[in-house]
């Protein structure tokens, strides 16, 4: 973990099973006072979403080992508990079907890599307000 | 004599034997000892990159005031993390990754880097060059992208194509038109991530004087140029060339409506590949009365070309199902009718 655990924070669950993608990303979260639930693939990520409380946001790479994104995105949305939680999903693939496909299936919103770490931590801010706790 | 014999044939049997267990002992030996330096290797390289990624994610962020100096010895493994969090990123983030590289003296690394013997090892530092925008870099590079290797040599001219376009491309024409062994949608992407503005007029000016069998692979290519020169330079071409490669190419790429006539010519062209592309050219740009034009290929003898027109019916935005459904009511051909239907399945919902 880059930074210590904040208790009271408001975590993010993020799936990611690059290694260097996921420290980015958990390393980001964590300096704007984020508590980080880091999970490296999708079936570890499954299992989290059965057990865990709703977090303030779930961020998913799509192209995960075991289960995909868009399988993710399905899971949470099945879950009554889990229906306001925004989903952005990280995807490699500028191809608008994958788009479609992440959008359709509930995610809120996406971002495409090569990505901007600025500008993927300003579209997680906006789903995040009032929530850091 | 018998008994010397046997006994030569049990002595030599035995130290035969002796040999196969002393070879079988030292591949084991060796086998281990490959086990335990792949392993030591790859804790280190673990190592060395949980040391350094938290250094480069702070970079991104905020230049630290002191970057420790990389170590030679893990220069390729801190190249590889450079290169990926290029390839992961854009905008500022890359040009901090760029000033903390230089700061760690990963740049000196990468130009030592590429003249190692090892393949991957050169393949890590031209990468990283290109990503540095180091311009000290270009003859070497300019070296290896005229060299032996397929994807070294892709690599090299990717490289040279992100630290200077408007130079490279000159030097780099050639091998785009020579080499066969550069696979065309690598190419298009380098020239693509170079932007318009530095390829658009010597592509084109290329295209336009090359024998046409190398002008229809340059064609394609101008799909990342400014759509005014493309246009232009495909008109040239298609004035004047009787070449169906070339003119294939032509329409493939055509994009710009006030060429519809050109391509409409070419929908009874003697070869199916023309008139497949001439129907797709319509399915882009095509207006009301191009429907009957694409409606007339849905009994052409070649089937790509039924099922292209096929499409090319389906994405006009002017058609609905309903229309398309018509359409395919009238029409006594089976095939226009099989077609239509494979056509209209595929079609999102109106």
């Amino acid at each position: 973990m880059p930074t210590e655990e904040q208790p009271g924070a408001a975590t993010v669950l993020v799936v990611e099973d690059d290694p260097d993608v996921a420290y980015l990303l958990e390393y980001m979260l964590c300096r704007d006072g984020y508590q980080v639930l880091l999970c490296r693939d999708g079936k570890q990520a499954a299992a989290q979403i059965e057990r865990i409380e709703p977090p303030a946001l779930a961020l998913l790479d799509i192209m995960l080992p075991y289960k995909d994104g868009f399988e993710l995105v399905t899971l949470i949305r099945s879950k009554s508990e889990w229906n306001q939680v925004p989903i952005v999903v990280l995807t490699s693939k500028s191809l608008e079907r994958d788009i479609v496909r992440a959008l359709d299936a509930g995610a809120s919103d996406y971002v495409v890599k090569p990505f901007q770490p600025g500008e993927l931590m300003a579209r997680l801010r906006r789903y995040l307000r009032g929530t850091k706790g | 004599m018998g008994g010397a014999a046997s006994e030569g044939v049990v002595i030599a049997a035995y130290q035969t034997g002796l040999g196969v267990v002393a070879i079988s002992l030292l591949l084991l030996a060796e086998v281990f000892v490959l086990r335990a330096f792949f392993a030591a290797r790859e804790e280190r390289r673990r190592r060395v990159l949980d040391e350094w990624r938290p250094l480069f994610v702070q970079a991104m962020v905020e230049m630290p005031d002191r970057v420790p100096a990389a170590p030679r010895r893990d220069a390729a493994t801190l190249l590889g993390l450079f290169n990926h969090y290029h390839q992961t990123l854009r905008g500022d983030a890359t040009e901090s990754l760029n000033r903390f590289g230089r700061a760690a003296g990963l740049d000196e690394a990468a130009l030592a880097l590429l003249r190692h013997k090892s393949l991957s090892s050169r393949m890590i530092a031209t990468a990283a060059l290109g990503h540095f925008r180091e311009r000290r870099a270009w003859d070497d590079l300019l070296r290896l992208a005229q060299g032996s290797y397929p994807a070294l040599s892709l690599a090299a001219a990717r490289s040279l194509m992100q630290i200077d376009a408007g130079d490279a491309l000159p030097a780099l024409l050639p091998l785009i038109m020579a080499r066969g062994d550069w696979p065309a949608a690598r190419v298009a992407v380098i020239l693509t991530q170079a932007g318009p503005d530095a390829i658009s007029q010597p592509l084109a000016d290329a295209a336009i004087q090359a024998p046409p069998a190398i002008a229809a692979r340059l064609v394609r290519y101008l799909a990342a140029a400014h759509h005014d020169v493309a246009a232009r330079a495909l008109r040239q071409i298609l004035a004047t060339t009787e070449d169906e490669q070339l003119i294939a190419s032509c329409l493939h790429i055509l994009n710009d409506p006030r060429d519809l006539e050109m391509a409409r010519r070419y929908l009874h062209h003697s070869s199916w590949h023309v008139r497949l592309q001439a129907a797709s050219a319509l399915g882009r740009m095509g207006a009301p009365a191009d429907t009957e034009g694409l409606v007339g290929l849905l009994s052409d003898p070649e089937w790509w070309v039924r099922l292209r027109a096929a499409q090319a019916l389906a994405g006009l935005p002017f058609l609905s199902t309903g229309e398309l459904r018509s359409l395919q009511a009238s029409q006594p051909d089976e095939n226009a009718r099989a077609v239509l239907e494979h056509a209209i399945m595929e079609r999102r919902p109106a």
